[in-house]
């Protein structure tokens, strides 16, 4: 019973969220009616499942619900877009990774260099001794795809070439200089 | 006034070029991976069922939805016996029946020496008296299992490469996150009439926004279960002289007492199962490590209701002695959150409304892989400089690889004596090939729709017998699998109606691939 009332909490989010995009007046009141059935949805879930299973369940069930209510013209739809493009859209900018030695130079800070830099962090994490060595080594574990997704998200965004390949290098020296000193 | 007019305007051209960087990002990571992001998402989809799949290979299997202590003990005791002369034991898994999985299972893992490559055998078992019945062999299941954690590649390499998918997945996360300052504004913009990369860019973003918890907590511990085999190695190498094992027991609990005896008897798994009952605890596994030697542990893991962490263990050196509670409730931080990662990247943790909702969401997010390289197709044909190879060669891949499951899932209910390896591969590559090849691509990825949904139903309809012919505690999987081929294969019948006919001035996906395909051909 909590569940179906956390469900429809969630349902309600969603419609009143929507309809304040199209409403010509009161949207906020939606916005903040459709902010109030999520939240009232999380203590509905957690009632029915204790607070890890409650949460995880909400945010799983909010995604297929809006799913549900959004994309349903997806479906249906008989074509997706037409063929005519307006003018200003026919003439984009170049994109701003530059030339095919520049690209291979950023992939190979985002996947080699960055690895290595993650694994230096994350490694000083799971062996020195700040806690038990089981939830160091766990943290550690954790941390490793975090610090590299960050990483390869830096070298593939910041224009600034020399600044891509020397960040993860110096971060490397520098957890590499308190591993050995620590 | 001219100067707040050109600080909004300098703020606004910073803000921009932020954006352009991370869309810059966004496509180059994007490009880069879709392939391998596709066949990763939809495989990931399938391996969901993974367990259900192999039940439906093996319908004559003797379902039960309990078993006893005496049976999985007399299981485990008879996959002992199985060892080869020569060859050393690494451990012993039983596995309980439960709802994913209504069947007695053991598994007996051994090796030919230290360093050897690991040997593993599954048998099925009675649930009543643990009698070994049959080797489980369920090679559909298993080449799904392959696409999706090691893409078919040898080990540890493939695992590593879907490592650096899910990193890959995770980064893109990010940067769509910050290439699209409006999202709570666009949040439900859906313009399916306006040109089609808008029409794309909206598809895409709606799936991806609303999908955003999930997206983030799959692609996240998919990462770290790829990249954890890196991060033992390098553990390794740091702190345990390069013995990656003593550095993956560490979190296992307990540590095996090196130079102990021999076992006089074998260890006593009834009694240890038993003293691990209780009303509130469901039987999952039973891990034996190394069963001749009394300094080795055995692990008997139960399910803990209310948590995410659900496998909680108690372990036992193997004479027979508790040790201590490892996991679940009460356990360190670390062993905690640890602990959460497979059951949220497979969710298994809330029966199956959520396997079911991990479906749809999975394959939402195969789709936003897809429909991503449809703006890049988009965009490149606005530009005028469309790719008619490249967005053939996409459509031969992703509808090949569905071809080809459904064609391993035809061999396999027909039970033809067909490698199914090589048979998927084989079917993957000829679709690709008849596809890219194809003077009209678009209308050869409808006929391949419909053959999909012809054989998916051939299949369903050939498996329901076998479906109703199975034990109480399976049949209601076996049925529902059969009606959701059914399901799939109407799905599939839709999409191929769905693509528009040739010469509509409307369509953008067709007509105008095949004029510019044929363009390209008669300029090439």
């Amino acid at each position: 019973m909590w569940m179906t009332a956390g469900v429809a909490a969630q349902a309600l989010c969603v419609f009143l969220l929507r309809r304040s995009r199209s409403a010509e007046s009161h949207s906020k009141i939606l916005v903040l009616g459709g902010l109030f059935g999520f939240a009232l949805s999380l203590p509905l879930f957690v009632q029915a499942l204790g607070v890890e299973l409650g949460i995880t369940w909400a945010l799983v069930t909010i995604s297929v619900i809006a799913y549900g209510m959004i994309l349903l013209p997806f479906f249906t739809a008989a074509a997706i877009g037409h063929s005519r493009a307006p003018k200003r859209e026919r003439m984009m900018p170049a994109s701003p990774s530059g030339s095919a030695a520049r690209l291979s130079l950023r992939l190979f800070s985002a996947g080699p260099l960055y690895l290595i830099c993650a694994l230096s962090i994350s490694l000083l994490i799971a062996t020195k001794p700040w806690a038990q060595e089981i939830t160091r080594l766990f943290t550690g574990g954790l941390l490793t795809p975090l610090f590299w997704s960050f990483g390869a998200l830096h070298a593939t965004v910041d224009t600034n070439l020399w600044r891509v390949l020397w960040v993860p290098v110096t971060l490397t020296a520098v957890s590499a200089a308190a591993y050995l000193l620590i | 006034m001219t100067s707040r007019t050109e600080k909004r305007s300098s703020g606004e051209g910073s803000n921009n070029r932020f954006v352009r960087q991370m869309i810059d990002s966004h496509s180059v990571l994007g490009l880069s991976f879709a392939a391998l992001i596709y066949i990763v998402s939809l495989s990931g989809a399938l391996t969901l069922f993974v367990s259900e799949i192999s039940l439906w290979e093996l319908p004559d299997t003797p379902a039960a939805h309990a078993t006893t202590p005496q049976a999985v003990a007399a299981a485990a005791h008879n996959a002992e016996a199985e060892l080869k002369d020569g060859n050393e034991i690494v451990n012993v898994v039983a596995y309980g029946p439960d709802e994913f999985r209504p069947y007695l299972a053991v598994r007996l893992n051994q090796r030919a020496g230290q360093g050897a490559p690991l040997e593993s055998t599954d048998w099925i078992a009675d649930p009543q008296t643990g009698e070994l019945l049959s080797v489980a062999e369920a090679p559909y299941a298993h080449l799904i299992e392959d696409l999706h954690t090691v893409l078919l590649l040898p080990n540890p390499w493939g695992r590593y490469l879907v490592g650096i998918i899910g990193v890959c997945m995770f980064t893109l996360i990010l940067s769509g996150i910050f290439a699209h300052p409006t999202i709570v504004k666009d949040a439900f913009k859906l313009r399916l009439k306006r040109n089609a990369r808008m029409a794309w860019t909206d598809v895409h973003n709606r799936l991806s926004v609303w999908g955003l918890p999930f997206h983030l907590v799959i692609t996240f511990t998919g990462a770290f279960l790829g990249v954890a085999g890196i991060t033992v190695v390098a553990l390794a190498m740091l702190a345990y002289e390069g013995d990656q094992e003593a550095a993956i027991q560490v979190i296992q609990g307990p540590q095996p007492v090196l130079d102990a005896p021999l076992m006089t008897a074998p260890p006593d798994y009834a009694s240890m199962l038993e003293r691990s009952a209780a009303p509130d605890r469901d039987f999952s596994l039973l891990v034996a490590g190394n069963p001749k030697n009394s300094g080795y542990t055995t692990s008997v893991a139960y399910y803990e209701e209310g948590i995410l962490s659900s496998r909680t263990s108690d372990v036992y050196r193997n004479s027979g002695e508790f040790l201590e509670k490892f996991g679940g409730s009460g356990s360190p931080a670390g062993a905690r959150v640890f602990g959460m990662v497979q059951p949220l990247h497979y969710g298994t943790f809330g029966g199956y409304p959520i396997k079911i909702l991990y479906f749809v969401l999975s394959l939402a997010l195969t789709y936003i892989t897809s429909s991503g390289m449809m703006i890049w197709f988009k965009r490149k044909q606005q530009q005028g400089n469309p790719k008619p190879g490249t967005e053939a060669l996409w459509r031969g891949m992703t509808t090949g690889l569905s071809a080809a499951l459904v064609a391993t899932a035809l061999v396999t209910v027909a039970n033809l004596q067909v490698p199914l390896l090589p048979a998927f591969l084989a079917v993957w590559l000829a679709c690709l090939a008849l596809i890219t090849t194809s003077r009209n691509p678009v209308r050869w990825v409808r006929y391949h729709y419909m053959a999909i949904a012809t054989v998916l139903a051939v299949v369903a309809a050939m498996h329901f017998p076998s479906a109703l012919a199975a034990s109480a505690a399976a049949k209601p999987l076996l049925i529902g699998i059969d009606l959701s081929l059914l399901l799939a294969a109407l799905a599939f019948l839709a999409a191929a109606f769905r693509a528009q006919p040739e010469g509509n001035a409307g369509d953008s996906t067709e007509s105008e691939i095949n004029q510019t395909a044929a363009g390209s051909r008669v300029t090439g």
